[in-house]
């Protein structure tokens, strides 16, 4: 499936013209993550595959039904849906996430949005402020999308705890 | 009394976010206890039930349950078939300008699964459909096709 | 169109036309959208281990107390609370409309405001149906001052609201919206306002029967002194009239005994029938009876009348009684004399015999006991075969047919579900009258008596329930505590404390204390539950306190010999945590720590470098003793231990032997050191010889060891 708009890159610069004739710097870069010399940066497992590795080893972080022939009545809809929950997430819980907030999946089971994922907490952790957080989370995402929306955030201590490699 | 089977295609496509529309009649609730005496049950020779997916991992544990549950509820079951996928594929440019001959290759796979279920009348299908329903797992869709049986119309009876 | 299938049937079916009979198709069974979830939802029932589905389902945020219970409920609700407030106040904001169909429930509005809304009949009707009580007042005095007509029917309605309401806003537990104010709201009934709204409209409206009877019933309902004379005032002067059944209630709850039965006398010469709710007020009137004999023979009385008009008492009018059985005075257990004592003795005896008699009522009319008592014999007998004998075919076979016979037995005694009446609240306090029940059994320490009350509470017939995190975990805790307290074996202890804590009963002090009592007491080793009572005292917060030195005790007396494999690596991993934590509150010694710190005492150091000699920690061990020689650590700002208090003895010769064994000089010196600010000189000599004996102490050493001996005091 379509990993949508999120992780290609454009190349279109507007401040000025660019002629590039060599084929190789137009890979596509989406998904594939660059290896730093002092292995630093975090994969999970997810992130650790290949795109091409897509329906076998790697699976999708939205699920819905509207991307299958003859179920496509909603499509960009869902897709806008899902946009606005990820940016919502990513706002709201800025010292809570894990891996920039990337790695949210979003299911869709009748009319009901699941949201399941990792927050990390990485000082000491106040859990009334976070039910409050979810509350409210919960709230204001249902209401913004007239849909029933559940949240199905874990904890985990430190980002680490979801590193599947470094490199 | 000679029955003719008359093979109703009614397709209900039931996508994971609209509202399940379920094959109990739409009765005006007013009506309904002079009807409901009177209405009787609708009797399907067979219920063709179509899943799509695009994870066939998911789908093959989807079928499982299926046929768990038409064991457990004594269900007589008909054929599975699974039916190979169907393939969307759209390519985009590689390079700017220039270069058709290079592109990437995006596709979507789309499987699908059939399961039947034989002799079975309205209530029981619609309870058994809204079950099925209920436990779809995220990302797949269905699709229900009826056979109903039917009596012959007066006008080729008499 | 017709295709091959149907030739095919045509055919069959002509060539057995003759015998075909006529078809007769069954109505279709009509069904409602939540048939099919109610179906589902019957098949399963509460799982008592699992966490509630109301909390976010991850171990850290799962709790184990009743107060974060209440705490997490309540802070989520009121984040939902607040991005509703926000979706009012800016509704375009979030008008995106593409739900078919249109679902109000996505766009809270805001309460008419009643200044601003139309000065007519009808709106204030709307306001009164929402029973939005202080708006609708408002409104009507709006109404009053821009003299607009109001109706008798509406002023009728809206005095109606406000009498029951005390012109006060309707109270938490009756809010729709909210499930956590509704459940943890606290709020007191409150006396009658008067010079409200209600006073107003019943002088503006005609007094008739109904008024007068509102008035009277809400008076007595919101009561303090002055309402209730003027309910009884009231009552005087409309004696030309018929008062309802609802005032007379109220008159008869809030007046004394006798005027109560004289009340119930003139009620009865009015041919008004009485109902369970006047029955309640009698009740509560003759608990107001300071005599107690009197009380009881009034109860007693009453009971007797309620038969006599064959009239089923309810669960409030038990819990009335159960409530009133026992002194208030009595209760206290530290402000009990002698001859109080035995009162009360009595006084609880009589109570558990009420509460007897009231269980086999109940039980009576649910008509389950029978069949379940038969069954329990014929499970034991089939347990037993079961677990002895499965194996030979011979005895298996018989225990097949034990197995038949039983399930004919019942088959054959006409045992059905079709004979069972369900138990339904009829009051807002029947649920009231498990706690109270408990209550007394557990004063009584009544385990037989509480299981029935349990099984009650839990039969399918029983749908009064009581508010989940509140009034049930008091019911549950103090079931656990009763039957906690009566048995001996660790293994029953264990079974009723896991399928129990937390979810249905929060982790406090007293079954926390109770249990590791009981595991002191017993002779029968059961790590999983010290573990597990451990584990839920740090969850809890009770490690700093006197259940702290109890679990250091209690992990002292643990033989680690008598540990499995996996058991021994749990309690190495609980001690270093333990002991972590401890240390990590005795170094809050920063300003805005200061509140939290918790210093080390010397007792607690020296049994915590017990445990982590137990557990093979040697270093991390003298590192904690060292704290105690130090002066630094003792005093001045950054001090983590706690100057006054001496080390346990027992610790520290443990210690002092375990270093000997491992001929660890500097060990041994330092558990001598320590063992010599508080034992004095006939006391360490025997120990300096048998240190110089066992390790290898040298020349210098000992002379050391032995002036420094001959230093201390005698």
């Amino acid at each position: 499936m379509l990993r949508y708009l999120q992780n290609v890159e454009t190349h279109i610069s507007h401040s000025y013209r660019q002629i590039s004739t060599t084929s190789t710097l137009h890979k596509n870069r989406a998904a594939k993550t660059k290896s730093t010399s002092n292995r630093t940066q975090l994969l999970t497992y997810e992130m650790a595959q290949k795109p091409h590795h897509i329906g076998v080893r790697k699976s999708w972080l939205t699920w819905h039904s509207q991307n299958l022939e003859e179920f496509r009545q909603t499509q960009p809809l869902v897709v806008a849906q899902d946009e606005v929950v990820r940016r919502f997430i990513r706002g709201f819980f800025p010292q809570n996430l894990v891996v920039s907030g990337n790695e949210i999946v979003i299911k869709r089971r009748g009319n009901v949005l699941i949201v399941a994922g990792f927050l990390q907490y990485s000082r000491r952790l106040d859990i009334r402020r976070i039910y409050w957080m979810f509350g409210f989370a919960e709230e204001f995402l249902s209401i913004l999308l007239k849909q029933p929306v559940k949240l199905e955030l874990a904890f985990v201590e430190s980002e680490e705890e979801v590193a599947y490699n470094y490199i | 009394m000679l029955k003719l089977a008359n093979t109703v295609r009614s397709g209900l496509l039931t996508s994971t976010i609209r509202n399940v529309r379920t094959l109990a009649p739409t009765v005006n609730p007013a009506e309904q206890q002079q009807v409901q005496a009177v209405l009787p049950d609708k009797l399907y020779s067979s219920i063709e039930i179509e899943y799509r997916g695009h994870d066939k991992a998911v789908l093959k544990s989807y079928t499982t349950f299926l046929q768990q549950v038409c064991q457990h509820l004594e269900i007589p079951q008909g054929r599975l078939e699974v039916l190979p996928y169907i393939r969307w594929v759209q390519p985009a440019l590689r390079s700017k300008f220039v270069h058709k001959k290079y592109k990437l290759h995006y596709e979507t796979r789309t499987h699908i699964s059939k399961l039947e279920i034989q002799n079975v009348t309205g209530s029981t299908a619609s309870t058994f459909l809204e079950y099925i329903q209920r436990n779809i797992p995220e990302g797949v869709g269905m699709r229900v096709g009826f056979t109903e049986l039917q009596p012959l119309p007066l006008t080729i009876q008499n | 169109m017709i295709g091959r299938i149907g030739l095919s049937r045509v055919l069959t079916r002509g060539l057995s036309s003759g015998e075909a009979a006529k078809l007769t198709i069954q109505p279709a069974i009509e069904r409602s959208p939540t048939d099919l979830l109610n179906a589902l939802s019957e098949t399963v029932g509460p799982d008592t281990t699992a966490p509630h589905f109301a909390y976010i389902d991850d171990p850290i945020t799962i709790p184990s107390t009743q107060s974060a219970k209440k705490t997490y409920f309540m802070a989520k609700e009121f984040g939902k609370r607040a991005a509703r407030e926000l979706a009012t106040e800016w509704p375009t904001l979030f008008a995106f409309d593409r739900d078919q169909p249109r679902l109000p429930a996505f766009r809270p509005q805001h309460l008419a405001d009643p200044f601003q809304v139309d000065p007519t009949e009808k709106s204030l009707l709307k306001m009164i149906k929402s029973r939005e009580v202080q708006d609708s007042c408002v409104l009507y005095e709006r109404l009053r001052s821009e003299n607009v007509e109001v109706s008798e029917k509406v002023q009728l309605e809206l005095f109606r609201l406000v009498a029951y309401y005390n012109s006060s806003n309707i109270p938490f537990s009756e809010w729709q919206e909210w499930a956590g104010i509704r459940n943890f709201g606290e709020e007191s009934n409150g006396k009658w306002k008067t010079g409200g709204v209600a006073d107003l409209l019943f002088e503006t409206l005609q007094k008739t029967d109904e008024t007068v009877s509102i008035m009277i019933a809400a008076l007595c309902k919101f009561h303090d002194s002055q309402s209730v004379e003027r309910a009884k005032e009231l009552y005087k002067e409309h004696q030309t009239g018929k008062i309802h059944l609802e005032a007379f209630n109220g008159l008869i709850g809030a007046s004394s005994f006798n005027a109560a039965k004289k009340l119930a006398a003139e009620m009865n010469s009015l041919k008004i029938s009485p109902n369970i709710s006047t029955f309640n007020a009698l009740l509560f009137s003759a608990a107001k009876i300071s005599k107690y004999e009197e009380k009881i023979k009034a109860f007693s009385e009453i009971i007797a009348e309620i038969r006599e008009l064959d009239m089923e008492p309810a669960l409030s009018c038990y819990y009335i009684i159960v409530k009133n059985l026992i002194d208030s005075k009595l209760l206290d257990k530290e402000k009990r004399g002698e001859n109080e004592e035995q009162s009360y003795n009595k006084q609880l005896t009589l109570a558990v015999s009420w509460i007897s008699e009231i269980l086999n009522e109940i039980e009576g009319d649910i008509v389950f006991f029978k069949k379940r008592l038969k069954i329990r014999i014929f499970h034991i007998k089939i347990d037993f075969l079961q677990q002895n004998v499965i194996s030979e075919p011979i005895f298996r076979s018989k225990f097949f047919k034990m197995y038949d016979f039983s399930h004919r037995f019942c088959q054959n005694q006409g045992i059905s579900d079709e004979n069972y009446k369900n138990l339904a609240p009829v009051t807002s306090q029947c649920h009231l009258f498990f706690v109270e029940a408990m209550g007394v059994l557990y004063r009584a320490s009544n385990e037989k008596l509480a299981e029935q009350l349990r099984n009650i509470y839990e039969s399918s017939q029983n749908s009064i329930k009581m508010p989940v995190f509140t009034v049930e975990s008091t019911f549950y805790n103090r079931y656990l505590q009763l039957a906690i307290e009566q048995t001996p074996s660790l293994n029953r202890i264990q079974e009723l404390y896991f399928s129990m804590v937390p979810r249905l009963v929060g982790v406090n002090n007293s079954l926390t204390s109770l249990v590791f009592r009981k595991i002191s007491a017993s002779s029968e080793r059961n790590w999983p539950l010290l573990r597990r009572a451990i584990v839920d005292g740090i969850t809890a917060g009770q490690l700093n306190g006197v259940l702290g030195e109890e679990m250091r005790k209690q992990l002292s007396n643990v033989q680690l010999h008598t540990l499995g494999t996996s058991e021994r690596e749990q309690y190495t991993t609980l001690v270093q945590k333990l002991v972590a934590v401890w240390i990590e509150f005795s170094q809050f010694t920063e300003e805005r720590m200061r509140r939290l710190q918790r210093k080390l005492s010397p007792s607690q150091i020296s049994e915590c470098a017990l445990l982590l000699t137990r557990i093979g920690e040697q270093q991390k061990a003298y590192e904690l003793l060292e704290l105690l020689l130090d002066e630094n650590a003792s005093s001045g700002e950054e001090a983590t231990v706690y100057p006054k208090g001496h080390a346990r003895p027992w610790a520290m010769a443990e210690l002092f032997e375990d270093a000997l064994r491992k001929k660890d000089t500097y060990g041994a010196a330092l558990c001598l050191e320590i063992l010599s600010l508080t034992a004095n000189r006939a006391k360490l000599e025997p120990l300096v010889n048998r240190m110089v004996e066992k390790c290898n102490v040298n020349q210098e050493q000992a002379r050391i060891l032995q002036g420094f001996v001959r230093l201390r005091p005698q």
